[in-house]
Parts: C-alpha cells; structure tokens; sequence
C-alpha cells in the first residue's frame, strides 16, 4: 500500500504539489488523473524514489522510498518520455534491468517482445515512440515489481495495443498482484481499467476515491419541470451545474441516485432521466468547480 | 491480436526454471490463479547478489566505450608512438655511429626519455592527463545534465552512493590501465635501442603514478563542478573557475597593493609563492615556476592526494543531496549562486580595477580604474545572471546581488584607492625600530654576483642558473642596521616629495625598505628618493658595517674557508696562484678590511679596476661536482670589486702579476679618442662654433669627436676619467656623464698591461667615462 502524506513538492519558486494526501491501496488499478501542471507526474517520480519531498512523507509498504534500494526493486517508474541506452538492443537493455531488479524473467520479457512483434536485436533508436512504450510496458511487466507506474503510457499506443495491455495488466493483478499506478489524460482508457482514481489539481487532491462509488455520488439528471414549476425548489438538490433549455433542465447533481430520485419527484416533473456520468464528465465537472472550465478555455465564454 | 494469444490458457508460471544456467537451482513463482501470492525461491542470496554487484559495475564500465577508446588512443600516441618516433630520430645513423658516439646518444635518449616519462614532466605530458581527467569526470557523470537520463538512474534500485563509487572507480580503471601499459611499453621501445629497460619502466611508471594523482586531483575538482551545476557548458564554465579562482584570489591582494599602493614592496614571500604553486590541481602535475625553484615533488602530490580525498567525500555528499531536478538548470543549488557569484565578480573587477590603474598610474589612472571597476563589476555580473538563468534578459534581473556586489568589492576597492588604511603614508617611528634592512641598486647593483651556492637550482631541462629573486628578500631579512635614522630621512623625503612620483625624470633611485619592529613585525616598503638630495643619508647608509657585511657574503668568510681565488680586469677570468696557503689568506683578509673601509664617496667618483672571485670550499666542491652543461652559474657568482684606493690588495695582487692600476696610467696611453653625443647635453648647452673651436669634427648631425694626443691633456683626462672595463660589477653610485664616451687606446695589449691572460690578444682600446661635472675644461663642448 502506498501512503502519502501531506506530501509537497516545490521547484525553485513553483509549488508542484501542495500538503497531498492519499492512499493507494494494494488491490486494482489506480488511475492518477488531473489537469496540465496538476502534478502528476512529480508525484509518481517521488513514488518512484528520483525526487525527494520538499515536506511530509511517501510510505511504500510502510517504507520510505528515497535512497532506499531494498524497497525500489519492487517498484519500476514507465516515464512520459522513457530513456534508453543510446546504441544499445532492446536485449542489452533487458540484460542491463536484469542486473538491477533480482526478479527480472528474461522469458517474460522475451515472450512480450514477440508479442508485440518487437525484434529484440534491434537497436532502441530505430524504434518509433510508440514501439519504445511497449518495450517499456515489457520491461515493466517483465521486471515482476510489486508496484509499476505509468506516466502517460497509454498514449502513443494503438487501440489494438492498448486492449492488450490492459488484458497484461488484468492478468498480472492477478496472478502477482501488480499494483499499476497509471497517469493519464485519457480518461476513457483508465474509466476501463481503473479501480480508484485520484484527481489532482494546481498540486492538490480533488478527490481519491473508489471509481464506482464516485460513479454512484454524482449523477446527470434531465428533467422537464410543468409550466408552473418554480426554480427555487432546486436548493434541497445539490446541484453541481445547471442547464436548461426551456422547460428541459439538465443538471449535475452530487447524492444518491435514490434521494435524487425522491427529491425530484417530489417536484412533480413531466418527465426525468437519471445517467451516469462517465468519468470524463465527473472529470470536466469537479475541475469546473474549481474554475478550469475547458468551455470556457475553447468557446471563449 | 488479442491478450490471449500472449497467454496460452494453461500457462500458469511466469518464470520456468532455465536448465541452460547452472546457477539457478530453484527459481520458480508459484502461481495460484487468483491467489497472487508471490512465491518467489531463489539461489542463495549471497552468491546472486555477488553475481549482480559484479554485474553493475561491469555494466556501467560497458556504458563508455567512447571514454576507454581516447584514453587507449591517447596513452597510445602520448607513449608508445611518441617514443617510437624518439628512437627514430635518434637512431637512424646507429650504423654509422661509433662506439663512443652511441654510447653517448644512448645516454641522451635516456635522459630525454627521462625528462618526458619521469616525475620531471617537462614535455607536457601532465596537460594530456589533465585534459583526459575533465572529460572523463563530465562525461562519466553526464546524465546529471539530462533529466531523463536523471530520472532512468535515480528511479534505479541502486543508492546513489554506489552510482557514484563505481562511476569514480571505473573512471580510473579508464585512465590508469592505458596510461600504465603503454608508458612500461614505451620504456620496452626505447630501451630496444638503449638498453636498461628495467629503469626505463620503472621511470615510467613513477611518472605516471605522479600523472595519476594529479589526475585524480583534476577529476575531483571537475566533478565538484559538476556536481554544483546542471548543464555541460556551466560545469566546464565551473570547472575554468574552480581551476582558477584560488590563484586568483591569493594574487589579488599583492595586485591591489602593487597597484595602488606606491610604497608597496613588490615582494612574493616565499609561503606566497609554495601556495600559488600548490593551488590549482593543474599546477600540481607541473613543477611550475613561479620562482626558480618550484614545489618539492613530494609536496605537490600530497596536496593533490589530499586534494583529491577530499574532494571524493565532498562531491559524494553532494551528489546525495543533489535535487534530480537539476538537471538541466545551471546550477545544481539554488543557495549557491549568490556565493559564487559575487566572489567571481568581485574579484574581477578588482582585477580590471588593478590593471587600469597600473597602465595608466596618476590621476588619470584613478578614473580609469573606476571605470575598470564599474564595467567588470556590470559584465561579471551580467553575463553570469544570464548564465544562471540561460537568459540574456536575466542580466539585471537580480539587483539585491549586483548590490551586495557592489558594496563589497566597491569597499575594498576604496581602501585600495584612497588608501584608506594608510599604507603610504605610515612610516615607523625611530622608537618602534630595532633596525632595518636596506636594498638599493644605486648602493649596489651587484647582488646577483654575490649569490651563494645554494642559490644555484636547475631547471627542468638541467640547465642551471643562479637564483635571484628571493635573494633581495634574504638580505633585507638579514640585515640589521641599528642606525635607523637615516631610512626614517629617506622614507620621509620620499614622501613629501610627491613629485618624484611623477613622470618627470629626477635624478633619482629606488630603494627598499625593511623595518624591523621592536614588536617582531617587519614592515616592508619601496621609496622613490633624489640622489642629491639624500646623498648624505645614502654615504652613511652604504658607510655602516651591518650594511656591508650582509650586502657582501665575503665579509663573513673565514680564510679556513676559502678554496681559492680568482681575478678578473677586462673580461677574461685568471686563476691567482698563491704560494701558500697563508698568502691566499692574506689577500682575503686584506680585501675583507678594505671593503669594509671602502667610502662610498669612491665609490661615487670612480669604477672598480678589477673584480675578485674569492671560492670557498663548498662553491669548489660544487663546482667540481656539477656536470659540464651546468657550470655557466659559477662563471659569473661571488666576483667582489676592487676600487683604486683598496691599494694593499693592489698592491698584493701586483706581486700575482695583476696591475689594473696600469690601465689609468696616463704614460701607457698612446691617444684617446672623445666622442660626445650633443642630444645627451642639456639643452642650449652646446654651439656648433663652440664645439669646432674646442678642435671636434662633426662627425653626423648629433656626434662630434676629437682625438686628444698632448700627453698633458692625456693625463688631465685619465685624472679624472674612469674605466668601464668591469663588466661584472656595474657601479651606479658612479653618476656618469653619458654625452661623452671616452676611447683609451694603449700603446699595447690591456691584457698584458693588466696582467691577465686573454683570448682576445691585441686589444688595446678601453672605454672610459667621466663622472658628472667631472669634463675636463678643454673637452667641454659648451
């Protein structure tokens, strides 16, 4: 289990992260999701061991991870931009983390190579982006860590690749229980494989919670209210946004589908609909709250 | 493709055991589906963990290629092929070589092979070392200058600590692999042609352990600036300034004072200059010569051991503590810039400051050294904010540093230019002084003849030569006149006569100054003083027994002491034979009495006649012992003047056969020619008429000249003339009248009128010169 504590970061005169508080827990996936500048990606480095915290503590499993070797060979960071050896194979590069990580298979590795039809002889710096990702994904694997972070590892893979990585990953929770660490943009790709997400925002934590019982506090309601029917009885509903076309009101509303359901039929509607909202939406929602509205950023509102 | 074509259904392991690794007994995962336990049985923990800390280390050998192929390369052309090439040259002719000659070249190529592969390091081999460390310490630890490759290193399981270690070690194996093989095999080259290969490598391999501790003194000191910094171009721009800045900041305090300070001794103290030599670990490597005799060998590489274990914990702890997210930035730590920065520009607009100052001296040099100060102080800073910050617009973007900068260099910048410590103006009270110690060359000029022996150093090639520049420092130390008075005239008429400062010509000297304090201080200063003004204070100066018996070495030798004595008149050297011992010793004893008598108001109107070479037992057995190459200093040491009125050793040394007297004889002289370079007169101080009606033809538009043959006239002059004919010992309490140059033409040999022997068989002219005011009347142009 990974514990962060009031964790901060600063960089120079530049707040990175701010008195962060989460836990990561050993079972599923979580999905580490955010803004630009958000810092994400700090604060998977500093899980990974490279930075050190400015203030508060990052506990693996109960260990602190900075300088501490013991607890680093069960944790290996995928970067945004992953580094390789110049001139070197993708073999010689699989020899090199064999020598560092004790629990490296060199058959895992060699089998995801032939997977992903990578030629394992081949020099790294013929490789396309997008190759380099999916050897990193089979070092990764193949290093047999307790803990892998992704820094924005699914960008840059095709459909077809990315579906297999995520049947990889779902295997090795399995059979190892991998805990991923995933950062992403693509919210439609972590919505698939995440457990957990932690939403973070100008160095802070928006929320970290359970996907599924995020899914079940927040919900889309399209309603159409009578003729007569008065706005102020929207204040006993929690109400995130509002829009309306008319008689026809969509609104985002914080609670249980049940009490939604209540508090809306006690207004006698016409006609209402309760949705889901994807993980995007709660996404685009919670940032708006905190004034990064995407809307206005693209409409010019 | 799907997930489960990487997968069989039924393939439970992740890991099967590899039959082909005989390491591995056991090394399966137990893999239960759903279960996820982590089963994991190894070989023995030991040996995998031995088998992978070999694996490191070997690894991050393997990660520089490009290092080991210069270094090979290098060591390769530096030794081996240099020294193949050496033999060539040396050897082409061995056929054609006698016996005798070949010995004597194979004697030659050994001491050459010697100065260049030995501890001397005379052909620069040190600078390839030196070169070889930077770039190795940069590039070794390079990916400190990337942030994905910071990121890849640092997100190892692997402490830094142990990054570093085998990073350094491997650095070394690079370097000192080569560097060992190809000198032992250069040795094995020349000694193919000369024999002795077991010296030869032995040297060899000395100089090259000297090479690699200086080396590692380099390395350390380049990864310090690699280690503070984040880009390649900073730390090479760092390691300039870690190189440098130490001798830098020890001459900065001699360079103001020389500049601004006019009284200032211009003295480098001898702890001055051992730590100038020792503080660069480029200089380390290298017997410089800031003065003739360099560090010992034996300090240099201590300091450069130390140096270099210092540094290797130094740089070790700060890489532990160095942020990841350096990389790329100039500098490493943030609360590190302001420190370097203002030492860096302080000290180089002090250093601008100096220079202007000194180029142009007076008032006028006072305005430019404040704009030295002001545009060093602005550039310096400007161009390391753009630096730190990778942006020409961060220039000024720190103004709370340029102030800090400017107050701090400005304040020891106006106590250098105000003189605000008093440093001129000080001059000790006669009750402060036990005594002082005085150099003048107007006193005498003379002292490189009177060096001793030890004295005597060789330089890298073996060439040797007779030290002189601690040799003024050693008599002011040493002597003590207890008449101070006069040194508290002469500094006080310096000081109120400003003039003598100026750009105008006085007839004037320099003298140097040593008080020594009651309270154990010695003071040191320079005066400018007019001769004429203090003529008194110098007679008495030069009159006082202290001064002569520290000025003159051979006032203090006992006769016991004295191996033999040799004389010289118009140029060649003679050996004096002396009957006995107690004759030479006489002669010492005699001289030393005289020289002591001797007034300085001889010494003002006439030039020694001869001069005398009195050898001690010591300077005997090291001139026997010096090779042949490295005699020349004792032609020229320990030569002491005889003056006309010193007539008891005259008059012994005429029993010798040696007569200088002889040449002012006025009945050995068959004419003498006077040449008189009007421009040398002092203006409207000559007529042509006058100087026809004197009997001088004209000869060009600024030399007349006459030649007198009246033997009356011929004796008026040698009266008063005197000859110049000594050239190892000037006399410039002799004020000479420089528009006339007298010619004496003899009616025989010098050589033989004086009683030397010569080389120059024939000659007969000497040139005389008169002492101011001294022109006879009949020669006068005016």
């Amino acid at each position: 289990m990974i514990e962060i504590n009031n964790l901060t970061k600063t960089f120079q005169n530049v707040t990175a992260l701010s008195g962060i508080t989460m836990t990561i827990p050993e079972d599923g996936v979580f999905g580490l999701i955010g803004t630009n500048g958000a810092g994400k990606s700090t604060l998977l480095k500093i899980l990974a061991g490279i930075l050190r915290e400015t203030a508060g503590d990052v506990k693996l499993d109960g260990q602190s991870v900075f300088e501490n070797p013991e607890i680093k060979k069960d944790i290996f960071y995928i970067p945004d931009d992953p580094y390789f050896f110049a001139n070197a194979s993708s073999r010689e590069i699989a020899g090199f983390h064999e020598t560092v990580y004790p629990d490296f298979q060199m058959e895992t590795f060699d089998r995801l190579m032939k997977g992903f039809q990578l030629d394992p002889e081949r020099k790294v710096n013929t490789f396309s982006k997008g190759m380099k990702k999916q050897l990193s994904l089979a070092l990764g694997i193949s290093v047999n860590t307790k803990y892998l972070l992704c820094d924005e590892t699914f960008d840059g893979l095709d459909p077809v690749v990315r579906q297999t990585v995520k049947g990889l990953f779902a295997e090795e929770i399995d059979k190892r229980k991998l805990v991923p660490v995933i950062a992403s943009h693509n919210l439609r790709e972590l919505e698939d494989i995440c457990e957990v997400v932690g939403l973070l925002h100008h160095g802070g934590v928006v929320f970290d919670a359970d996907l599924e019982k995020l899914k079940l506090d927040i919900h889309k309601v399209q309603v159409v209210f009578p003729e007569d029917w008065d706005s102020v009885n929207f204040e006993h509903l929690n109400i995130v946004r509002k829009e309306n076309r008319g008689r026809l009101y969509t609104l985002t509303v914080r609670g249980s589908e049940k009490e939604i359901r209540e508090r809306i039929e006690a207004e006698h509607p016409v006609f209402y609909e309760v949705l889901p909202l994807s993980l995007e939406e709660i996404f685009i929602e919670e940032t708006e709250v905190l004034g990064y509205d995407i809307r206005k950023l693209v409409l010019g509102e | 493709m799907t997930s489960e074509s990487l997968f069989s259904a039924n393939d439970t392991t992740i890991l099967r055991v590899d039959s082909t690794n005989p390491e591995m007994k056991v090394n399966t995962r137990a893999i239960a589906n759903g279960s996820g336990e982590k089963n994991l049985n190894s070989i023995e923990p030991g040996k995998e963990q031995e088998k992978r800390r070999k694996g490191i280390r070997t690894v991050l050998l393997s990660r520089h290629p490009g290092s080991f192929a210069i270094s090979v390369l290098l060591f390769f052309f530096l030794y081996p092929v240099n020294m193949a090439n050496l033999i060539s040259q040396d050897f082409s002719g061995r056929k054609l070589m006698s016996a005798e000659a070949l010995l004597v070249q194979k004697q030659s190529t050994i001491r050459e092979f010697v100065r260049f592969a030995g501890t001397k390091n005379t052909e620069g081999a040190g600078e390839f070392y030196s070169i070889l460390a930077v770039i190795l310490a940069i590039s070794t630890f390079s990916y400190l200058f990337d942030q994905r490759k910071t990121d890849f290193w640092h997100g190892l399981p692997v402490k830094r600590g142990k990054l570093y270690r085998t990073n350094v070690l491997n650095s070394f194996l690079i370097s000192a692999v080569p560097a060992l093989v190809m000198s032992a095999l250069s040795a094995l080259i020349v000694s193919t042609q000369t024999g002795r290969a077991g010296y030869l490598v032995l040297t060899a391999l000395e100089g090259t352990v000297l090479h690699l501790i200086a080396f590692s003194a380099v390395y350390m000191t380049t990864m310090l600036a690699v280690m503070l910094t984040g880009n390649i171009i900073v730390s090479l721009l760092g390691t300039a300034v870690f190189f440098s800045i130490v001798p830098a900041v020890i001459g900065l305090y001699p360079t103001l004072c020389q500049s601004f300070f006019t009284h200032w001794y211009s003295r480098l103290p001898e702890a001055l200059v051992r730590t100038l030599q020792l503080s660069s670990p480029v200089l380390l490597d290298k017997a410089i010569r800031f003065d003739e005799k360099p560090a010992p060998l034996a300090m240099r590489l201590a300091v450069a051991l130390v140096l270099a274990v210092v540094l290797y914990f130094v740089n070790q702890w700060i890489y532990k503590k160095r942020p990841s997210e350096a990389a790329g930035h100039a500098m490493a730590f943030q609360k590190t810039e302001t420190p370097i920065e203002a030492v860096l520009v302080i000290v180089c607009a002090l250093y601008m400051a100096s220079f202007l100052h000194s180029l142009y001296g007076g008032t006028t040099g006072t305005l430019w050294s404040v704009f030295g100060f002001v545009a060093a102080l602005l550039l310096s800073h400007a161009v390391i904010s753009c630096i730190y910050d990778a942006d020409v617009r961060a220039a000024f973007r720190h103004p709370k540093r340029l102030l800090l900068e400017a107050v701090a260099g400005g304040g020891i910048f106006l106590v250098f230019l105000f003189d605000l410590t008093g440093f001129d103006r000080y001059i000790p009270s006669a009750s402060d002084v036990a005594s002082y110690g005085i150099s003048s060359p107007y006193l005498d000029a003379n002292q490189v003849q009177y060096t001793d022996i030890s004295d005597i150093y060789t330089d890298q090639y073996d060439n040797a030569y007779a030290g002189t520049s601690q040799l003024e420092d050693r008599i002011l130390q040493r002597m003590q006149i207890a008449d101070v008075e006069d040194s508290i005239t002469l500094a006080r008429e310096a000081l109120t006569d400003s003039d003598l400062s100026s750009e105008r010509s006085y007839n004037t000297t320099y003298v140097n100054l040593c008080w020594h304090l009651k309270n154990g201080r010695d003071v040191y200063r320079t005066y400018t003083v007019d001769i004429d003004t203090n003529r008194e204070a110098l007679r008495h100066i030069y009159d006082d027994e202290a001064y002569k018996k520290t000025e003159y070495p051979v006032l203090s030798m006992m006769p016991e002491e004295l191996s033999g004595v040799n004389a010289c008149v118009t140029g060649d050297t003679t050996h004096v034979n002396f009957a006995s011992d107690a004759e030479m010793k006489t002669l010492l004893t005699t001289y030393q009495k005289e020289l002591l008598a001797l007034p300085a108001e001889e010494c003002e109107k006439t030039n020694p006649v001869m001069t005398l070479q009195f050898k001690s037992k010591a300077f005997q057995a090291a001139y026997d012992a010096a090779p042949e190459d490295g005699k020349s200093p004792y032609y020229t040491m320990s030569f002491y003047p005889v003056y006309p009125c010193m007539k008891e050793t005259l008059a012994l040394l005429k029993e010798k056969g040696f007569d200088p007297m002889a040449l002012l004889d006025p009945e050995n002289v068959k004419s003498i020619s006077v040449d008189v370079n009007l421009y040398d007169l002092p203006d409207g101080a000559f007529s042509f008429d006058a100087t026809k009606a004197a009997g001088y033809t004209v000869d060009a538009a600024e030399i007349v000249s006459r030649t007198v043959t009246d033997p009356a006239e011929i004796k008026e002059i040698m009266a008063v003339a005197t000859g110049q004919w000594c050239a190892l010992n000037i006399n410039l309490m002799l004020q000479q009248d420089y528009a006339y140059v007298v010619n004496v033409n003899y009616k025989e040999d010098v050589a033989k009128l004086a009683g030397e022997k010569s080389a120059y068989d024939g000659s007969n002219v000497l040139n005389f010169t008169f002492p101011q005011g001294a022109v006879p009347d009949f020669l006068k142009v005016s």
